[in-house]
């Protein structure tokens, strides 16, 4: 619902008391060079640090403010669900300095992390299709609930719609979104909005359905609206810098078969090790075929629904033990440090796009860009006021 | 209709409809320059990589748009508009005035010393998106360093279609190195009208340059470059953000077609050597 005026605003924060700070502090490492952008939630600090946990190669891994990537909370909390009628959180200033003996200026993008999907061994070093696994068959079953048993393990969180061949479990419908809450590696309870899964309150069980029952994730932005994607490493690899030529996602209008682009020279091209260490996107840099912090989508796609598969099979292939995750974000806002030790604040109220929406459960983490080679071990700390209305 | 039809068109396109591309800019000149010259940007190492109109001599390129600052693919019939300048200059070298292009054709190698030769450059490539060269200029950088005081025409068709020769033009009257503007510094009469070209009388854009003839010897080697200004803005101060939200500073959302090479040009008061320019832009699409 957002703000009606400023006065309401005024009267959400300081007589409602609909407001909170959050502060955030994140240690660079290793050092970085200079021209790239980094995503922060994989390093130490406060979050805590994420190691981008996942059993199975591939599979989407739904990252939110309670569950965190299912086993660390690498978000910055904001409060958890707004209460209210049909309350949206917003974005009211964000804060932040970076104390580096060397890298400034640096820009700092606040993103909501959706998930990843995770690359290993074959999947990082091969040359073959990768195909993400966005979709799970679902048995469904009684105990404590409407309970689904299916193949990978989903974390809790993990926003869904599901498809039959026959007829769905009553208290599932078509075209209706759910969330998941896990209660074993192969199995989940199902409730009917973000807040009932933190709560617990499921979907009682009445009847199995009938048929095949299929589960896709879906975006916590609507249809993947403004969603972003990006290879950021994890363990960098030992040599190599591949090319994407091929890929595939499906946008927020629900085409599939889109491709990032471009899809002729110049491709993008993944960094090699100097430029693949950890925290890493490793398609920004200051050569050819980099494009920034984002895999460039094809013509006016306004967003990522899910990447369907990728290939990287031209350039030269990565070798050795490196992991790497593809991460979907979505962009909230920028602010720019121009000096080590500078605290820079950024008035979002009155500037467009002004009141960026936190939706509910999102996984807030920082981007990091540096002109130059900031210096390992250097505090990026940031605070980020939120309101809410309704 | 291209653009937006209100302010809240674009702030819905921006905030919540995905209708956003973002560039991140990163450049850090190597080549000196003399205080109060232009400077081509295109040429500096950095994000955008850098552009040295490398391709064969006196024949008219064009550039691709992956290798510019980045807007994205094409996506009409939506139109894409710039939102967001944000940049900063890390010091007092890179602050002044920046011009945003559309960079639409280069005639490479131009010979700043072929005193009495008519150079004739081949337009086998028309110029892309603005076709009529309504409100394109052009400009002279050196891609080999010249050694200054050189004089020269150039014959043209201008955005009537109409054959053109320009007035005389002389260069900076001291040597400017790789990536200067050769025109844009004063030395003689004719020089340091700024950073384009002039053109004949009323004419108010260029379709295609067919020739340039040098009466005097300036050295060095040009490329000749066919543009077209889509904004202006200044970065004050060193290590302070400068911060253009369009549609609320100037209210106009300069339009970026697609296949456009992005790119800057800046006139700073002293040499851009080792100073570095950082920050983003930000572009808005329609709705349709």
């Amino acid at each position: 619902m957002g703000f009606t005026s400023l006065d309401d605003i005024i009267n959400q924060i300081s007589v409602n008391g609909k407001y909170l700070r959050r502060e955030s502090q994140k240690s660079t490492a290793p050092v970085h060079t200079a021209g790239g952008w980094h995503l922060l939630c994989g390093l130490n600090g406060y979050p805590n640090q994420s190691t981008y946990p996942s059993t199975t190669d591939l599979m989407f891994k739904a990252c939110t403010e309670n569950w965190g990537d299912g086993t660390t909370i690498l978000g910055m909390l904001h409060g958890g669900v707004p209460a209210g009628t049909a309350p949206t959180k917003h974005i009211l200033n964000v804060g932040a300095s970076v104390v580096a003996a060397a890298g400034a200026p640096w820009q700092l993008k606040l993103v909501d992390l959706e998930g990843y999907y995770k690359l290993s061994g074959a999947n990082v070093t091969g040359t073959s299709l990768r195909t993400c696994i966005n979709t799970d068959t679902v048995v469904a079953s009684s105990s404590g609930g409407l309970l689904l048993t299916y193949t990978y393990d989903w974390n809790s969180g993990t926003k869904v719609r599901f498809t039959t061949s026959g007829t769905l479990p009553t208290g599932l419908s078509l075209l209706t979104d759910y969330w998941l809450v896990r209660q074993s590696s192969s199995t989940a309870l199902v409730a009917t909005s973000y807040a009932n899964a933190v709560a617990g309150t499921v979907v009682p069980w009445t009847d199995n359905g009938s048929g095949t029952h299929t589960m896709t994730i879906q975006m916590r932005n609507p249809s993947g609206t403004g969603v972003e994607a990006c290879f950021v490493s994890q363990t960098l690899p030992t040599a190599g810098g591949p090319e994407m030529r091929t890929s595939a996602y499906t946008n927020s209008g629900g085409t599939g078969t889109r491709s990032f682009q471009p899809t002729a020279s110049p491709y993008i091209v993944m960094n090699a090790t100097a430029d693949a260490y950890a925290a890493r996107v490793i398609h920004s840099a200051a050569a050819a075929g980099r494009y920034g912090a984002f895999l460039p989508k094809q013509a006016a796609d306004a967003g990522i629904q899910k990447v369907d598969s990728f290939t990287w099979n031209n350039g030269t292939a990565y070798t050795g033990t490196g992991v790497i995750e593809l991460c979907l974000v979505k962009p909230l806002c920028d602010i720019i440090v121009p000096a080590t030790g500078v605290w820079t604040e950024r008035d979002l109220v009155n500037q467009l796009p002004s009141l960026p929406k936190v939706e509910t459960g999102a996984c807030l983490a920082w981007m990091l860009f540096g002109a130059g080679a900031t210096t390992t071990g250097s505090p990026v700390i940031s605070a980020i006021d939120f309101a809410w209305g309704g | 209709m291209p653009g937006f039809r209100n302010v809240r068109k674009l702030a819905v396109s921006v905030s919540t409809e995905g209708r956003t591309r973002t560039s991140t800019i990163r450049k850090t000149p190597v080549q000196a320059s003399a205080a109060g010259a232009w400077v081509d940007l295109s040429m500096a190492p950095g994000i955008p990589y850098p552009n040295y109109y490398a391709s064969e001599p006196y024949i008219g390129s064009v550039l691709s748009p992956w290798r510019g600052i980045l807007h994205g693919d094409a996506v009409a019939p939506k139109s894409k508009h710039v939102h967001v300048v944000s940049l900063m200059p890390s010091a007092a070298g890179m602050t002044g005035t920046y011009m945003l292009l559309d960079y639409l054709l280069y005639y490479p190698f131009i010979d700043l010393d072929a005193v009495g030769e008519t150079q004739v450059l081949d337009n086998g490539v028309a110029i892309p998106r603005y076709v009529d060269g309504e409100g394109v200029q052009a400009f002279l950088v050196a891609v080999a360093p010249t050694t200054g005081a050189g004089i020269f025409t150039f014959d043209y068709v201008n955005q009537l279609g109409q054959p053109r020769t320009s007035p005389v033009h002389t260069m900076a009257a001291s040597a400017v190195s790789i990536a200067s503007i050769v025109t844009a510094l004063p030395g003689n009469v004719n020089s340091g009208y700024g950073p384009f070209l002039r053109l004949l009388g009323s004419d108010t854009g260029i379709r295609s340059v067919t020739s340039l003839t040098m009466s005097a010897a300036g050295g060095g080697l040009g490329a000749l470059v066919l543009c077209r200004p889509l904004m202006a803005f200044q970065l004050f101060e060193a290590g302070t953000p400068t911060e253009c939200v369009l549609i609320q500073d100037s209210k106009i959302l300069p339009r970026v077609y697609d296949g456009a090479y992005l790119n800057m040009i800046c006139q700073t008061p002293s040499s851009v050597a080792g100073v570095t320019v950082l920050g983003r832009m930000e572009f808005a699409f329609s709705e349709d």
